[in-house]
Parts: C-alpha cells; structure tokens; sequence
C-alpha cells in the first residue's frame, strides 16, 4: 500500500512539480494511514474477540481471553449451528420474500408518480411524502391490534408484510427520483408501439435500474434482519422467531457458554457477509449516487 | 471496462446463491411449519421461564414418557427468559395466542391486575381436583383425589381472592442459606454457621477480620438484588407480623391483601408506617449490610453465584430452583456445600427480642405453578398433561433429574435438596404494604434502594413514600377500578363448573348454549366479586372518615366512579343460576 | 422528464393507471396511516390492550406532562443527543483523512475494509458489547485489570469519593445505577458509523485534486483547508445524518431494552420514552398511556425536525 502510493501516477494534469511531492512519504501521509488503523483496529476488535472466543470453552477463555488457545474447539460450531439454524432461516425467508415483493409494490407506484400527472396524484404524493415525517414509534401497539385482527399473529407473514408495508415510502421516494431521470423518448417510443404501463416498466425501467434497486433491495434486506421487537412481540414460538429476536433469547440464559454463544453470532452475521462480497462495488456506487442526490 | 466484463459469472454466482438460500430456507420454513401444525396430531404447548440447569431437559423427559403413552399428542415446550416473560405472556394474552399451559407467574404488576388475569384466562380446576389421578392407578395414591396427592393439598395453589384453584406445582420452593463447608471450617473452625442471629453476625464480624488480615477477599454473604430483597423481607416479617394480626387485617383472611389493606389503614390513621416496630424490622438488615458483598444490588443471581463459586463469599442465600447449579458449580470448583435456614431474630435477643414473633411459614410461596389456559383448544389434553406430569413416578423422575424438591406425597428428594423443605407452620405473609398497584410499585422500587443502602433514612424514606402515596395510590385505585367494572368475576365455582361442562359437551348445540350461558353469568357476576365487595365496603368506610388524608384522596380519586359502581352493582338482577 | 400530464377529461382512457400505485397505498394506509390513526384515538382512552376500554379524555395527557418518569426519559435522550452530535465527529474526520489520502488505491482498501464492521448485523454487534461490559466474563474489566486501570480508578475513586469504584469489586457497567449512561454512551466506541463514512467520502470526492495541490502551495495549513474546504461541502450530508440521528436517538429503544431490559436499569436510570412506551403497553398493559406517550414523542421529533430545518441551513 505505501509503495503503491510512493509509485503512484497521480492524475492531476500538471506533472512534474507534482509528481515530485508524492515521491517521498511525508510524515502527514503515515500520520494519515496511522490513524485510519487505529480506527480500523478498534472497529474490527470486537469482531476479533468474536471469532477468538468461538472456538473456546469457557474455561480456556477464563485462562486465556485474548490470544488464540488450542485446541481449536469446533463443536462450539456445531452446537451454535443447531442453536441457530432455524433463526437464520426464518429471517432468510422473511427477508428475501419481503424485498422481492416490495418492489412489486413499488415500482409501479413510483412509475406512475413519475410518468403520469393524472388528477390527484398530488394528493397522492403528499400522502406518501408525509409519512416519511411520521416516526414510527408510537405504532407499535396498533400494530399489534391490526395483527390481531387479521388472525396474522405468530406467523411469518406477518413479519414480510411488515417488512414490505415499512420500506414502502422511502424506496417510492428514491425510485421516482431515478425513474424521472429516464429520458422521456424511451417511454413515448414504447407507447407509440403500444406498451401498457406494465410493458413500459418491465422492457424499459427495470433494466436500467439496476445499480438502484440493488442498492435499495440491500437496504431493506438489512433493515429486515436487524428487525427485533415486531418479531419479539409477534412471534410466540421458538421456531418462527427471527435471528435478532432469537440471538436476544439466547442471551437470557443464566449460566452463558460463551463459545457457543460467539459461534452463533458469527455464523449469524455469515450471510450479510455473503451478500457484500458480491454487491461490494454495486452498493457503493448506488450509496454514493443516490446519497448525492438526498 | 472491467466491471462489465466481470459481471457475468460474478453475478451469476450471486444471484445462484441467492436462489439455493432461499429455496433452503423455504423448505426450512415448511418444514418447520409442518412440525408445528402436525395435522394429525393433538399440539399443546407448555410455557415457562425456568432455564436453570437441568429443568429443560427434565420436562423433555417428561414429554417423551407422555408422548409415549399417547401418540397422538405432541407436546412442545416453550422456555422463555425471565425478564421478558411478563411482557410475554401480556402479549400472548391480548393477542388471543397464548400457550395451554402457562407457568401462571409475573402476570402483572399489581395483584389485582393479577387476579384478574386469572379469573379471565385459567381454567378453575375445583372440580377437577377432588377426582383422583387416573395415572397414579399404579401406586399406593390409588383413588385418591388429586388434591390430597400433594404434601401440601394444594394449598400452596388455592386463589384466595378468586376463591378456587387455578394452578397445579409439583414442586415446592424454598430459601435457604447455603453455605461453603470447607471455607467456614478453614475460617472459623465452625462445622455449621450458628443459627443465633447475634452469634451469626459476630461470624461474619470473623469473616471479615479473617479477610482484612489475610489479603484474600472473602465476604460473608453473596447476593444479588432479588436475593437481598428476600433477606430483608425474612428478617421483617418475623418482626412486623402483629402489623398483620392487630392491625391491617380487615377481612380477616390472614393476608394483607397486599397493598389496599395497609393503603387504607393507613388512611384512617389505624395503621402507621413508620411505627416503632416498621422502623426496628430494618435494622437487622441494616447490621448485616456491611457483611455482604459489596455492589449487590447491581448484580444478578448468577452473578451472585459466580462470586459463591469463585469462593469468594462464603454464604449464599438462594432459592431450591438454584441449588442444582450451585452444587454443579461448587462440584467443579471443588467444595463441599452446607444448607440451612437463614437465622433470624428471636426471643432472647437481646435487641430485636421485644419485637421477634417467629418465623413466617412457608406455604404461600410461589411454587411454579402451572395453569391451564381458557383460549386452548385441547384443554382436556392439557389437564391430563397435567395429571400426568403430578403423578407420583413422574414426578419423582423429574425432580430427580432436575433437582428441585418434589410436593406429591411419598416422593423421595435428591439428597442435596432436602435442607430446603419447607415450613409449613408459621405466621402468614403480610403483603407488602407498600405496593398498591403499578405505580405504587415503581414508587417503592426507586426509593428502596437508597433506603436498603443506608443513603436514606429510614423516616426520610417513609417521608418521601407518603408524600406521592396519595396522588399514586390513587392513581391504582382508579385502575384496579377498571379493572373491577370489566372484569371476569372470581365468585368463580359457577363459572368454572359452566367452563367445564362446556369442555365436555356432548355436541355443537350444547356447546352453543353453555357458551351462551357463560358469557351471560361472566356479565351479571362481574359485580359481585369478593375483593371489590371487600375494597367498596372498606373505601366507603374510609370516606366517611374525614381527616386531611381522606380529603386528599378524595380530590384524587374518580369518587363517584367508584361509588356509583357500587350503586349500580346492587340494583343489577343477579344473573341466571347456573 | 416531464411527467405526461392526464387530464381529467382524459381520464376515462387512462383510469387503469391507478392501479399501480394501489397496492402501495393499501399497504401504507393499512400498516401506517391506520395504527397511526388508530393510536391517537385510543391515547384518550384507559386501554389495557384487551377488555378494558373507557373514555377518559385528556387525563392520560395530562398524566404523561406530569409525569417525573418520562421527562427524566426526555433528559436522558438530550443527553444522548448532545452526546451523538460529539460521535458524529470521528465519521467526518475518518471521511477526511481518507479522502486526503495521496493513494487512491489504499483508499480504496480502507473504504472496503470499513464497510466490514457495517456488515455485522447490528444484534450482533450490540450483544458482543453487553458480553464486554459483563462484570464478571467481560473483556471490559479484564482488560481494566490486566492493565492496571481499574485500581488507578479506585484510587481516583477514593479521592473524589464517588463510591463507584471499589477495590477488588468489578465494575458492573450494565447493573450499576452510577455507570449506566456513561456506558450506553461509550458503547459503540470508535463510533465510527460505516453509512456515515461512506456517504462523507462521496460527497468529498467531488473535490477535486487540483485545490488540494493548489492549497498546498499556497502554504495552507491543514485545518484552514477542512474549515473552507471540505466541510462546507459535506455539510449538507451531515446535515442530513444530523435529522436523521437526531430522528433516531429519540424514538429508538431497542439497544436499552436488550441492555436493561424491562425496568430500564437500575432504579430506571435508562428509562428512555421509547422503552417506556414499550413497558407500558406490554407489561404493565397501560396501553392507552403508551398511545400518549407515543404521540408525545412523535409531536417532539415534528418539532426538532422543523426546527432543524429552519436553523441548520446550507449556504452553497
């Protein structure tokens, strides 16, 4: 890293004056990286301590809390596994099903906001638009009630519609903003030919929105696997809870085994992992347009 | 460029996995779902919140020996952690989903809401428990009711506001000292800790110097924020008990019912809270204090036994649910444990004697009880579960396994639980006369600890109490009110008998009638419930009372709510005979 | 793009396009606009959740005012929020340095390397800081003693006499009433926010080099170059994260429930109005209260919002 950045071409225009000052390592450029490693070092800590005590019994963890200790003890894997499986893939199910659904919803909502001006759609926008005001923290008991009275308690359902219901107003917001800045050509073209709105999005918008809707569909994934207290007030048993309500009952355990406990969390956090290796580029680039645009 | 060019099987790869998992899941889910619906089968499902050690894997065994014998059951059990059983349970409640069976503990916060949730939601077993055990056919307790098969008939179980039995607990629980053998005799050269209240504190006085002199940190006792509230509590109520006898007890059921009894007497002037004997039943406490473990009352009970195991308390009290982890962790820790009662003040002594009534028996303490749920849908397979579950070599087994005091008579103990049998003979429970309903109960829980710590007062404490206890007690009182008005009745026999026969109907049209009947006699009883009786008869003598007490209370209290209520409760026809 | 303009004369032709955005509008006024409804209908009401519902009008209002439990909450949450805006600073220096940084490549590095963290699921990250702030299998006080600090603090302790600390006990960061918010306030330490960097560094990158290279030569110092700079063109995104976090600190009670669970801590220290909304619905089945309480907030957080809108401008 630092050859490179003695090495480095740089790409402003002018070249020599410049090139030469980048040739040495000035002191403020070690001070700079020196920093961002402190930072990065107490970030990542906590993640270090994760993975270390996941392969400790309590009793070497007691002798030994920071260093690596053998022998490894990989059962604490297997147990945390079976622990842990039904939490993952009930929150898998959820999380999934509710970020494809959504965009069932949304897309044709934030096209028709965007393409068309028909009477009321003011009206319309401003109701959504409101919401995005409203905190949602005073509907938690309602919630429950409407729950209640769709006969949807203690199942997952519940938990997807909730999941599609919540992400609703910001990615109708965003994705007016983007369908918007589709040249208006394409769209006249395509009715010319004689596309209903419904051909116009599939042929036209969702191709293009790619970078876009992945940004989105990573956002409200997350959202949904962090979700804790709908799923703790709703879920009455064990196998349908979702990880963070399950990985909180497994913290209410008197006597901790802490291996097991560490095993878990990791295996837990596996799969978000699993998704930003892939969408890594995707994802900083929508972060990064779409943040500019908010 | 490059991005485009790697996309493909980059993506591909992506968005494969994404498929596979959630096909995984799906399956997962149905799967699941499948286990949990078991068409064919009868599902009922048991909720508790004892995750100590041992006691799941105990109830499994019991499920497994049930499920053995009816095949066409199937029984989950449903472990909850504590603190959020209560906020569980409420929620199960409203939302009209809750388990069959339910470990009928932490309802509320307040006894009224309490027994008010159990008229509403549990089945009353009186009936019930007067037929004998069919499962017990195999033993001597053949043909006995089921109620005489406890040690304690059931008494531990009888619901004195709702005037039936509720619930069933085949264990009984009690609070012992336990204590380190091997460090006592290494510090003191003592086999057993002195059961002398003076002699015990000068022990611990030993301890201390022991610990001063040596470098190596030992206290006397252990404890945890609940487990301190209990030695507070035992050491008062063997001071405080003619409060209860001579002074409180209106209604004469040996209780004061917690909080309305005091609440009033206090009102009238008859009751005080800071009298002579309420200011000297802290003190033995207070001269404890300095021999506990320092910071307690930030810890947790497996905190507490951390530091016992770590040997760095010698004493510890605990309850009989903890002392199979104790002896686990003392096993591995490598000493011996001792049991016995926590030594309280009597006759002789030399401060407290003139105050010292005795011990307070152990038989209305809270002894997991379980309970059947009115929303089930199997109630019958609940309350042979039941049956079962109390049925003498069941029973047996599954104290054995999870070391916890068994009640059916004739069971044997494991060994290391049988210092904990409790007593049976003693004064009653007073109640606390501080908690009226929730907002009393928060009052106490703010102010209790700067009391219990010494920051406070002992008449600083009680100043602050009484300054809110108007406005807040009043406050309770307009919502047990509520509760009263829209409440199931307790005068509960007619409507469990009606409950049961519902259960055992013989068709649809039946059935149709029965419900039609219960809701009626749930309707025109809701008046005549004992406790508002009581509490109405009480309050309206209060109110003729005129000292500025009651002038405050009655600013506070919505009056004529609750008196017209009574009016009205009066006038109403008494509902159908059942 | 314009959007086609439909007129209402027209409308007959075109009357199916409103079927899109239905689903969207049933989901919404279902799942938000309803329970919203429904919850300032039922805070005038004793609601127990279940069978007890009475009319009482303004009482639980007036209940809530004066209620001591619920503006200590309001403390706490300014407290937190003084404290929030202080945690912001680490993202926007982190942000700075890494966009001075004269490598591209390595910047690129450290912005993949700080998305890691954000990736945890955030039930995790927060149940590995109650695991280092237990007393006694906590790598907190492990660490205070292993290095010292803790019998440093005793001795500190002793002087000032806070009580706090006392030798040979661990600090129970989580159980002790004194301890409870400086430890809900250290939690998260570097408090180095992965969206917040990221979001900063977009926003920087459209610095360009040259007025880096410009400024070096002519001689300005490091700090004049981040005062005239880089923030005033951040600053619209911090002030975007600043609603936001402002939005969040006050209605959020999620971390204090798996913390402390239903009696906010010792002697209710960390009795947010958030969990005490909570509490009061599902434990102590005052759901009529909480309904107020919850309008309370939402009144308060309208309030912030507007004012931060009017107060915290961008000049461009």
């Amino acid at each position: 890293m630092i050859a490179a950045a003695v090495m480095e071409r740089p790409y402003g225009e002018r070249g020599g004056r410049v090139a030469l000052a980048s040739k040495k390592l000035s002191a403020s450029e070690i001070g700079k990286h020196a920093f961002i490693w402190l930072i990065l070092f107490f970030s990542f800590f906590p993640l270090y301590v994760m993975l270390n005590i996941s392969f400790k019994t309590n009793a070497q963890f007691n002798l030994n809390p920071l260093n690596f200790v053998f022998p490894l003890h990989f059962e604490n894997w297997a147990i945390a596994w079976n622990l842990v499986k039904d939490y993952i893939f009930n929150t898998v199910f959820v999380a999934m099903s509710a970020v494809a659904l959504t965009f069932c919803f949304t897309i044709p909502a934030a096209f028709f906001f965007a393409r068309y001006k028909a009477p009321g759609s003011t009206a319309l926008w401003y109701f959504f638009l409101i919401l995005m005001l409203m905190p949602g923290v005073a509907n938690l008991i309602p919630l429950f009630m409407v729950m209640k009275n769709l006969h949807l308690l203690n199942s997952l359902f519940a938990l997807i519609i909730l999941g599609i219901a919540g992400a609703q107003v910001v990615q109708i917001y965003i994705l007016r903003n983007f369908i918007e800045e589709i040249p208006k050509d394409l769209f006249d073209a395509a009715e010319i030919d004689g596309a209903g709105p419904i051909r116009q999005i599939i042929n036209i918008v969702i191709p293009m929105s790619g970078s876009i809707v992945s940004t989105l569909a990573i956002l409200q994934f997350i959202g949904v696997w962090n979700d804790f207290i709908m799923p703790m007030v709703l879920i009455r048993d064990d196998k349908l809870l979702t990880l963070a309500a399950g990985l909180v009952k497994l913290d209410g355990e008197y006597v901790k085994l802490w291996g097991q406990m560490m095993a878990g969390y990791t295996i837990s956090s596996i799969p978000l992992v699993l998704i930003f290796v892939f969408t890594m580029r995707l994802f900083v680039k929508g972060l990064s347009s779409g943040a500019v645009k908010g | 460029m490059d991005d485009r060019e790697k996309r493909p099987w980059g993506a591909y790869l992506g968005f494969g996995l994404v498929v596979i998992s959630y096909i995984a899941a799906l399956t997962n889910v149905f799967r699941t779902g499948q286990e949990q619906t078991w068409t064919n089968k009868k599902v009922i499902r048991i909720c508790h919140w004892q995750l100590e050690t041992g006691f799941r894997e105990a109830f499994d065994w019991v499920i497994g020996e049930y499920e053995k014998i009816h095949p066409d059951v199937k029984v989950i059990q449903l472990a909850i952690p504590d603190k959020a059983y209560q906020q569980y349970i409420v929620t199960q409640f409203v939302g009209r989903t809750a388990p069959d069976i339910i470990e009928a503990g932490q309802l509320a916060n307040s006894s009224e809401a309490t027994n008010s949730t159990i008229a509403r939601y549990f089945y009353g077993l009186s009936e019930l428990v007067y037929q004998p055990n069919p499962y017990n056919d195999g033993n001597e307790l053949k043909g006995v009711p089921w109620i005489h098969t406890f040690k304690h008939d059931l008494e531990w179980n009888w619901d004195a506001a709702n005037l039936d039995y509720y619930t069933i607990g085949i264990t009984g629980i009690s609070r012992r000292l336990v204590y380190n053998k091997t460090l006592l005799k290494k510090i003191t050269g003592r086999d057993v800790p002195p059961s002398n209240f003076r002699a015990f504190l000068d022990m611990c006085k030993q301890v201390k110097k022991y610990s001063d002199s040596t470098g190596q940190q030992v206290y006397a006792l252990a404890a945890a924020k609940y487990q301190y509230e209990d030695i507070v509590e035992k050491l008062r109520t063997s001071l405080t008990v003619p409060h209860g006898r001579d002074t409180i007890d209106r209604n004469m059921d040996a209780q004061g019912d917690p909080g309305i009894e005091p609440f009033f007497g206090w009102l009238e002037g008859r009751f005080k809270l800071d009298d002579d004997r309420a200011r000297i039943s802290n003190e033995p406490a207070r001269e404890l204090l300095p021999y506990v473990e320092p910071g307690f009352m930030a810890k947790d009970r497996q905190d507490a036994a951390f530091s016992f195991s770590q040997k760095k308390a010698l004493m510890i009290l605990t309850a009989s649910w903890d002392m199979n982890s104790m002896v686990v962790q003392a096993r591995a820790s490598g000493f011996e444990l001792g049991v016995m009662e926590f030594p309280i003040p009597d006759g002789n002594d030399p401060k407290y004697g003139k105050y010292a009534e005795g011990v307070s028996g152990e038989y209305k303490d809270f002894n997991m009880p379980f309970g059947v749920c009115k929303l089930s849908r199997h109630a019958d397979v609940a309350i042979d579960f039941l049956r079962f579950y109390s049925s003498k070599e069941i029973a047996e087994g599954f104290c054995e396994r999870c070391g916890w005091m068994c009640a059916i008579r004739g069971t044997k103990d494991v060994d290391f639980i049988e210092g904990f049998e409790p007593t049976y003979v003693g004064y009653s429970f007073l109640g606390n006369p501080w908690i009226i309903g929730n907002e009393t109960y928060t009052l106490k829980e703010q102010l209790k600890w700067d009391f219990y710590m010494g920051k406070i007062s002992f008449d600083e404490f009680v100043k602050r109490y009484v300054n809110q206890l108007i406005p807040l007690g009043a406050k309770d009182l307009n919502y047990n009110t509520a509760l009263y008005k829209n409440g199931l009745v307790p005068s509960g026999q007619a409507l469990s008998s009606l409950a049961l026969r519902l259960r055992y109907a013989a068709d649809e049209k039946e059935r149709d009638h029965l419900r039609f009947r219960l809701t009626n006699a749930a309707e025109s009883y809701a008046s005549y419930w004992t406790n508002l009786q009581t509490t109405v008869y009480q309050l309206l003598m209060i109110m003729n009372i005129d000292n500025e007490r009651t002038r405050a209370l009655k600013k506070e209290l919505q009056y004529r709510m609750f008196i017209d209520q009574f009016v009205n409760a009066q006038e109403k026809p008494r509902g159908p005979n059942p | 793009m314009i959007a086609r303009k439909i007129s209402v004369q027209r409308l007959p032709a075109y009357w199916y396009i409103y079927f899109l955005a239905l689903p969207s509008v049933v989901a919404v006024s279902l799942f938000a606009y309803f329970p919203a409804a429904s919850g300032m209908y039922h805070a005038f009401f004793r609601w127990n959740g279940d069978y007890i519902n009475e009319f009482i009008s303004f009482t639980n209002f007036s209940e809530a005012v004066h209620d001591p439990i619920l503006w200590y909450g309001f403390g706490v949450i300014a407290l937190l929020v003084a404290f929030n805006i202080v945690k912001m600073i680490p993202s926007i220096i982190t942000a700075i340095v890494i966009n001075r940084l004269k490598s591209e490549k390595s910047a690129y590095f450290y912005k993949v390397l700080f998305v890691v963290p954000m990736i945890i699921p955030g039930m995790v990250t927060l149940l590995i800081w109650k695991f280092f702030y237990d007393p006694n299998a906590g790598l907190f006080n492990m660490l205070l003693k292993g290095t010292g600090v803790l019998p440093l603090m005793c001795k500190v302790d002793s002087f000032f006499h806070w009580g706090i600390f006392i030798n040979g006990v661990n600090p129970i960061w989580l159980g002790d009433a004194n301890l409870v918010l400086p430890s809900v306030i250290f939690w998260g330490f570097p408090w180095v926010g992965v969206v917040g960097v990221l979001i900063y560094l977009a926003g920087l990158q459209n610095i360009e080099k040259s007025i880096y290279e410009a400024a070096d030569l002519d001689g300005i110092t490091s700090f004049k170059k981040l005062w005239y700079i880089e923030l005033p063109l951040i600053l619209s995104q911090v002030r975007i994260n600043l609603v936001m976090m402002i939005i969040g600190t006050l209605q959020d009670y999620g971390l204090f429930l798996v913390l402390f669970g239903k009696e906010g801590g010792p002697n209710g220290k960390a009795m947010v109005p958030g969990l005490y909304m909570y509490v009061n619905a599902f434990v102590q089945q005052r759901a009529g209260y909480a309904c107020a309480i919850g309008i309370l907030l939402f009144l308060f957080i309208l309030i912030l919002t507007e004012l931060n809108n009017r107060f915290v401008r961008i000049d461009k």
